[in-house]
């Protein structure tokens, strides 16, 4: 069993400036878990670390409850039994792509005619089964990356590392390769960290993301999870668009904006006693209805009405992207199919639910 | 009992290597370079007061600073090499970087021929040229003078050209430094994106503003580390003066300090003494350079220099042709024909008539031993510095570039600072360092073999460390986690792809090696003379057949190496 636990993991450089600072995650066997942040969050340093190119300088790394890594010792990384897509892809320029996908396997003892099978069950896997006897150079970098791919599945690892492998694809290829990666892995079922700063790659490919800032975790949890329920207002900004109104808790189930507005809030248990938080509210979470007589009040379906006026409208086509003025210092980013439009200076309700209203920490 | 396994695991993992790369740099680079500063510092300052016939009693002081600097007769030396220095400094850059201009801009003729010319006089000896020129130009029994005397019937004591003269000089040292300052400026103007001067036009400069505006404020850190490197190659050249200036009855700063390094007296010290200013102003020189190209990044001004649309010369593309083809007619054409005619005539001054045709001069240096025994040890010595220097360079490249070890900056600098020593003062550094107890090495090939390591490293090193960059360190992890371990990784990855790199290093050490007169011409000695040194032994016999023949010689050895790797890594190599 695979299972990857990672304790306490912390990691500087320099001595002084953590780069990853008591990083705990578990990852189960066969799960696919994306480390997702900003450049410097510690993402790529989570990685080197249980590849074992770098070493930590406390805690541990487990593999099946095995210790891999910890600050008295460290398995080198070829005793790993892992693999790794690069950003770069590192295929060697002077192996054929055969002998690319091949190498590994000498190492695994595996040698001969099975490894000869393996490799090509592996190319045909990848699409590249006519190309087997090609040098890298002659490929383009959607090729390039699908070797990298076989070249890594064919030694069938306990554990693939994913370094930011679609970066440097274009991005129609990078739509197609994030369905192709999340298909080989329902196929092959490797424990998985896939490390990257697309979050909607991260979305479509991984059980579960962990959200990192400044050598931090900021939170784990299945993609709906970190897009429906964002914990910090980092993760409320960094993953999807959303408006992050700062106020104060009044009650249990009211936001006060301390302009004169109050939103509600569902209440949550885990947040709550917090002081510091403000509200991550969606834009396409907000409705918006023409003026009725009454103005402000509760509505239809639980949804709170507040009286607004377009400020800016644009246009992408298939949507509508506005900026609603709802109070002094408001204006609410709204995003709706194209329907019923406003014209900039129109008097519109604004239509909130309290479920959509999610309290987030400061950090 | 884990515990004590998993600790002396760590302690044999956590073992540093510092120590162990540090102490081997530490006697490598202390032979090369330490030592050889060290004792020519400390026998500047020692002054002979009595030399007997095994010892030298004598104090230490600065007297012989005081003698170098006060004396006459060696002031002189001084203020040649200045001028000299000087002029062919500026007169390289005024010709190199016009010729580089033509080639990158204008649609003259024939521009790659010119491009090609100007690599091949490049590797040209510089003491081959000067020997052809003492054939074509001696005021005498030069063949221009010869042919002026017959068309125009004047008395044989009259002359047009006389090249052993200071102008003389000048000129043919220039010849040999032009495609130096052309090559650095092509490469800068071939590093302006035409983007750049494009936006000029669009925004309403002509192509004459443009020019000066835009594309000459661009080349002109180029320029001045142009104009630094052909004064600095001028100040430091000895084969050239010692063939033109020597006849011409003047020393400079290099022939002077051979002719007090032979002296009867002990005169080491003030050779030392006479030959530290010339470091300082080397160094200072390289320092400048860096400096002038540091501010704005060695000509990195973006762009891949895109074919751009080239200036329209009209009527007057052939005078510039002409013009660009000049230096090279000069230094290639005239000289290989000149050399390669006296190689083969029973004498240069007999004419060109069958009778006068001979192969006796092949025939003498292919049989003489002395002759034999300098052309094994020139390659013998060649083959070695090139094998020995290139694995060292590739070795500091890779440990400063993937960072093994603490302090791997300090390693890469000193990789780089023999760029910074004339040869002909590392000599006296060598000669003094490995002529005593603890080590002698004087009258043995390593003395030779050492000069020449020197003196190369820092272009092997530049061209490894250039090699190296292009190899991406994941391409090495990239094994390490599918099973590899280091050593496996560094022979089935690194060393592969490392493989033009180190072909590149090993001829850019061979070459320059086999030709090398400045350092050996104090190092030799009569078991251990190289080619170069032989030629220099003629040609002071006044043996312009025999030069010629071993300067043939010597360039059909050199074209067959540039061959062979032409072969083997493609034309890349002449990049690095």
């Amino acid at each position: 069993m695979a299972t990857l636990e990672i304790r306490n993991l912390t990691k500087s450089y320099d001595g002084e400036t953590p780069a990853l600072d008591d990083i705990s995650l578990q990852i189960e066997h066969g799960e696919l878990v994306a480390l997702l942040g900003p450049s410097g969050c510690g993402k790529t340093t989570t990685l080197r670390l249980v590849a074992g190119f770098i070493e930590p300088d406390t805690g541990s790394i487990q593999v099946g409850g095995e210790v891999i890594a910890s600050p008295q010792f460290s398995l080198p990384p070829e005793r790993r039994h892992m693999s790794m897509i690069f950003q770069s892809y590192a295929i060697w320029p002077h192996k054929t792509i055969y002998q690319n996908v091949a190498y590994g396997l000498k190492y695994r003892g595996v040698n001969g005619g099975e490894a000869a099978e393996k490799v090509k069950k592996m190319l045909g896997v990848v699409q590249l089964d006519h190309l087997a006897e090609r040098y890298p150079g002659e490929l383009s970098g959607g090729q390039q990356q699908r070797v990298a791919l076989a070249r890594a599945l064919v030694v069938e690892p306990e554990i693939l590392l994913l370094d930011e492998p679609l970066s440097n694809l274009d991005a129609n290829l990078r739509e197609e390769m994030r369905f192709e990666i999340r298909r080989l892995h329902d196929e092959f079922q490797f424990t998985s960290v896939y490390v990257t700063h697309d979050q909607s790659e991260a979305m479509v490919i991984a059980d579960r993301i962990c959200v990192m800032n400044h050598g931090k975790i900021e939170q784990l949890g299945t993609p709906s999870e970190i897009y429906e329920r964002p914990e910090t207002r980092f993760v409320a900004d960094f993953v999807g668009t959303t408006n992050l109104l700062s106020g104060h808790l009044s009650g249990t189930d009211r936001f006060d904006l301390e302009n004169g507005i109050v939103l509600p809030v569902a209440t949550q248990a885990k947040i709550v006693a917090e002081q510091d938080v403000s509200i991550s509210l969606r834009p396409h979470d907000i409705l918006l209805r023409k003026p009725a007589q009454n103005g402000a009040g509760v509505g239809e379906d639980g949804y709170h009405v507040y009286p607004g006026t377009v400020e800016e409208c644009f246009y992408f086509g298939e949507l509508l992207d506005y900026q609603i003025r709802i109070g002094e210092n408001c204006v609410l980013r709204t995003i709706t199919p194209p329907g019923n439009r406003y014209a900039t200076g129109d008097p519109v309700n604004v239509l909130i639910h309290p479920d959509h209203c999610v309290l987030v920490r400061e950090n | 009992m884990e515990l004590i396994m998993s600790r002396t695991m760590a302690s044999i993992r956590r073992f540093d290597a510092t120590a162990i790369v540090w102490g081997f740099a530490a006697i490598v680079l202390g032979l090369l370079i330490v030592m050889p500063s060290f004792y020519l510092v400390k026998e500047s300052l020692f002054v002979p007061e009595e030399v007997g016939l095994l010892e030298v009693k004598g104090s230490y002081g600065i007297g012989n600073f005081v003698e170098a600097y006060t004396n006459k007769l060696y002031l002189m030396p001084i203020v040649w090499t200045v001028i000299v220095a000087v002029s062919v400094g500026i007169l390289s850059v005024i010709v190199g970087s016009l010729m580089a201009w033509a080639v990158a801009r204008t649609d003259i003729p024939f521009a790659a021929t010119i491009r090609t010319g100007a690599l091949l006089s490049f590797v040209t000896p510089p003491f081959l040229g000067a020997s052809a020129w003492v054939i074509l130009a001696g005021p005498n029994e030069g063949w221009l003078n010869l042919m002026f005397r017959s068309f125009t019937g004047a008395s044989p004591d009259t002359h047009l050209f006389n090249i052993f003269t200071m102008p003389g000089l000048i000129f043919v040292m220039a010849l040999y430094v032009i495609p130096l300052v052309f090559i650095i400026a092509l490469s800068g103007l071939n590093n302006i994106s035409s983007d750049l001067e494009d936006a000029s036009n669009i925004a309403g400069a002509g192509t004459l503003s443009t020019m000066v505006g835009v594309t000459l404020p661009l080349v002109l850190p180029a320029l001045f580390a142009g104009l630094i490197l052909a004064s600095l190659e001028a100040m430091i050249i000895f084969s050239t003066p010692a063939m033109l200036a020597i006849p011409a009855g003047q020393h400079v700063m290099t022939t002077q300090i051979r002719a007090l390094m032979q002296s009867d007296d002990y005169q080491v010290g003030l050779a030392a003494a006479f030959a530290l200013p010339m470091l300082i102003a080397a160094i200072c020189l390289i320092w400048m350079r860096r400096k002038a190209l540091g501010r704005r990044g060695y000509a990195t001004i973006g762009g891949k220099g895109a074919r751009r649309r080239p200036q329209k010369l009209g009527r007057y593309r052939w005078i510039v042709f002409a013009l660009c083809f000049a230096p090279l007619g000069c230094s290639l054409l005239l000289p290989a024909f000149a050399l390669g005619m006296t190689s083969v005539m029973k004498t240069y001054t007999g004419g060109f008539h069958f009778a006068n045709l001979t192969l006796e001069h092949y025939r003498f240096i292919l049989t003489n031993d002395a002759v034999g025994l300098s052309i094994w040890n020139t390659l013998l010595l060649g083959a070695m510095a090139a094998t020995v220097g290139t694995i060292l360079a590739g070795t500091i490249a890779y440990i400063s570039q993937r960072r093994l070890v603490r302090g791997y900056q300090l390693m890469s600098f000193l990789a780089t600072v023999p760029i910074a020593i004339p040869g002909i003062v590392l000599a006296i550094g060598l000669f003094a360092a490995y002529t005593r107890e603890p080590i002698v090495l004087y009258g043995t090939l390593w003395i030779l073999f050492i000069a020449y390591v020197t003196k190369y490293l820092p272009i092997a090193f530049q061209t490894s460390n250039a090699a190296l960059m292009s190899i991406h360190p994941e391409l090495e992890e990239g094994a390490r986690i599918l099973g590899a371990n280091r050593l496996a990784v560094f022979a089935g990855i690194t060393i592969p792809l490392f493989r033009a790199g180190l072909i590149a290093s090993w001829i850019l050490i061979f070459m320059p090696s086999i030709r090398e007169l400045s350092s050996s011409v104090l190092l030799w000695t009569t078991k251990t003379k190289v080619i170069s040194v032989v030629i220099l032994d003629f040609y002071e016999e006044g043996r312009l057949d025999i030069v010629s023949a071993l300067g043939v010689l010597l360039m059909l050895i050199t074209l067959v190496v540039v061959m062979l790797a032409y072969r083997i890594v493609g034309r890349d190599f002449l990049r690095g």
